[in-house]
């Protein structure tokens, strides 16, 4: 199932009848809303549930390591595809318990070579259900069930960055287990328990650190995990790790070559509730959630379909408002366009009367109507054009002044010319402005020959232009 | 019905309802430019209708000033050649729309004084409907300055059928 999203995520670790949760942001902060007895922290379980019903917030607890399987299996197909198919019957084998009483899953699926190795979680239902129990008595309200091992790995890689090549033995040591999780480079290998916790190692004296370290030998012995020659670190953490005297004396104890790296993981009593609160809120390759399916938090179950009844209300509404706007914008341009369309054809109709005017051809028809009837409006619209009559009295007048006189004029409405004498050659040009104020162009006068008179002859030409005056 | 096959129901709407928006958008904005280039056109066509339209405005203006005319018979040429002698000749009548009729006359002056034949003109242009020139041909004589022969085409509008 899709892994729900929100911005607050809550990790609470019950353990020896103690709880510590840890509220951490999507930007990694966190924050410790409480640590102390399981049955004394409805404050923070009130704040904690009403994010999570309201949805503003997820809430992962863990399977313990000591209910649960990590085993790396091996199908020997190069196809990822087909090893999926066969990984059940690979756990099945290697399994205490029957398969169909547990619940598992597989991570880190990857191909290596010729085979597809994973990383299987299993945990009996009955245990998850105990589990799940034990939370639902203390009032929490989870989303999510991560695993111990795989939670306190990621951690301690997030808080000391590894070596490739160097295997990190993570030692937890908690109220009432001690947790030994081993992982190479990156990746998770293994995750032990041993049945002595911090409690009995402050009880019980070295009888019981005696035990927890022959365990722990036992481990490391059956994995050979100390070789000469390997990186190793050694991490501590738990709420055991903050003790110094207790690390110190099981140091010593385990005998723990002075080559091997001691970390401790920052406020370790509170690690494995924060690294909880944090795996909840992001989505990596050992990412697990044992609650699923018809085990699922009802109200997670709820938080999901409000979800998704908001998300499909909200591709209705989406839906809705692109029709609305297209049918909108659709109807808007039909409006526009009929309207254009409209005023086309009154306009065509009253320039172009009696005639039929085809959609699209407005323009070109009316332009034929009206090249038809030019000519019954030309002669009127002439009348009030700049007559000739003006020009030719202006050329009188302007002849008369310059003593120009004019052997032969003619004027047509495309041309003119004009031939005669003027006492100076200066005179005659003037006659030149007054053919260009009623648009005519005319050329250079020219020059004939001077006769007995002494006068100047000359002859002029003017040809339309474009613009009449 | 169940409430799954309510959920499923609704989520089919919902997502037959944003299929369908989408669909709808996508036609839309393939459609838009060819409908924009139509409404484009048309508005280019609607912008030179009124411009036509305007030209005839002008037009119909200039008929009906004549059609408020008086008179609907231009002046005698003759009498506006009053003592000079002109050789008056009727060389086209034309019929046009509205019951007008262009006439096109063409007036000889024989030694004539270019002023008085430019008064000529003049008086002919201030008749109600006017004479209007067209062409002029002014040749001066030898024995004269600034007299000789003048041949005008003239053209006028005269109402001879149709309301007036």
């Amino acid at each position: 199932m899709k892994k729900l999203r929100s911005r607050t995520g809550y990790g609470v670790d019950l353990a020896g009848g103690r709880a510590v949760v840890v509220r951490s942001a999507a930007n990694r902060r966190f924050e410790t809303v409480y640590e102390g007895p399981a049955g004394g922290m409805p404050a923070a379980v009130s704040a904690l549930n009403s994010g999570v019903s309201s949805g503003r917030a997820l809430a992962a607890g863990c399977q313990p390591v000591a209910a649960s399987l990590a085993r790396m299996v091996q199908a020997p197909f190069a196809s990822v595809k087909k090893a999926v198919k066969v990984l059940p019957s690979l756990l099945d084998i290697q399994l205490p318990f029957p398969l169909e009483n547990c619940m598992y899953r597989f991570l880190d699926v990857r191909r290596t070579g010729d085979h597809v190795r994973a990383l299987a979680l299993a945990a009996q239902t009955d245990a998850v259900r105990q589990w799940l129990q034990q939370y639902e008595d203390a009032g929490v309200v989870l989303t999510s069930l991560d695993h111990e091992g795989l939670a306190l790995w990621t951690e301690s890689i997030e808080d000391y960055p590894i070596e490739p090549d160097a295997v990190r033995v993570v030692a937890c040591i908690g109220y009432e287990n001690t947790v030994l999780v081993i992982g190479r480079g990156l990746v998770f290998e293994s995750a032990h328990h041993c049945p002595v916790g911090f409690e009995r190692l402050q009880g019980g004296g070295e009888t019981a650190a005696d035990d927890l370290v022959r365990r722990v030998r036992n481990i490391l012995q059956a994995g050979q995990i100390i070789k000469s020659g390997q990186k190793i670190q050694w991490a501590w953490t738990g709420p055991g790790a903050a003790d110094e005297s207790l690390r110190t004396r099981l140091e010593s104890s385990l005998d723990l070559a002075t080559d091997i790296i001691r970390l401790v993981h920052r406020e370790p009593a509170t690690m494995l509730a924060r690294a909880l609160s944090r795996r909840v809120l992001s989505a990596d390759r050992y990412a697990v959630d044992f609650i699923e399916g018809d085990r699922a938090n009802p109200m997670l179950e709820n938080l999901r379909l409000r979800r998704l009844r908001g998300a499909a209300v909200f591709y209705f509404a989406l839906g809705l408002l692109l029709i609305g706007l297209n049918a909108g914008w659709n109807f808007w341009l039909s409006a526009k366009e009929s309207d254009i369309a409209a005023r086309i054809k009154n306009a065509a109709g009253e320039l172009a009367p009696g005639t039929r005017i085809y959609s699209g051809q407005e323009v070109l028809l009316v332009a034929r109507a009206r090249e038809a009837n030019a000519q019954n409006v030309k002669y009127f619209t002439d009348a009030f054009a700049p007559s000739p009559a003006t020009l030719l009295r202006e050329l009188l007048d302007v002849a008369s002044s310059a003593n120009i006189t004019i052997s032969k004029l003619s004027l047509r409405p495309d041309a003119a010319a004009v031939s005669g004498a003027s006492p100076a050659w200066a005179d005659c040009e003037k006659l030149v402005p007054v053919f260009a104020k009623y648009g005519f162009i005319v050329s250079e006068p020219q020059r004939e020959d001077a006769g007995a008179d002494e006068r100047v002859h000359f002859n002029l030409s003017a040809g339309i232009a474009n613009v009449a005056k | 019905m169940s409430q799954s096959k309510f959920r499923t129901a609704g989520l089919w709407l919902s997502a037959v309802v944003l299929a369908a928006g989408v669909l709808f958008s996508a036609q839309s904005f393939q459609t838009a430019p060819r409908r924009i280039k139509s409404i484009s056109k048309k508005q280019n066509d609607l912008k030179e209708l009124y411009a036509l339209q305007e030209v005839a405005l002008i037009e119909q203006a200039a008929v009906r000033k004549f059609e408020e005319l008086a008179s609907s018979h231009p002046c005698s040429l003759k009498d506006l050649a009053g003592s000079h002698r002109a050789d008056i000749r009727q060389r086209e009548n034309l019929s046009l729309a509205g019951g007008w009729t262009l006439h096109r006359t063409e007036v000889v002056f024989s030694e004539i004084p270019f002023e008085a034949a430019g008064r000529f003109v003049k008086n002919s242009g201030e008749c109600r409907p006017p004479w209007r020139v067209t062409e002029c041909l002014f040749a001066a004589s030898q024995r004269a300055e600034q007299a000789g022969t003048v041949t005008l085409i003239l053209e006028a509008l005269e109402k001879t059928g149709g309301e007036k």
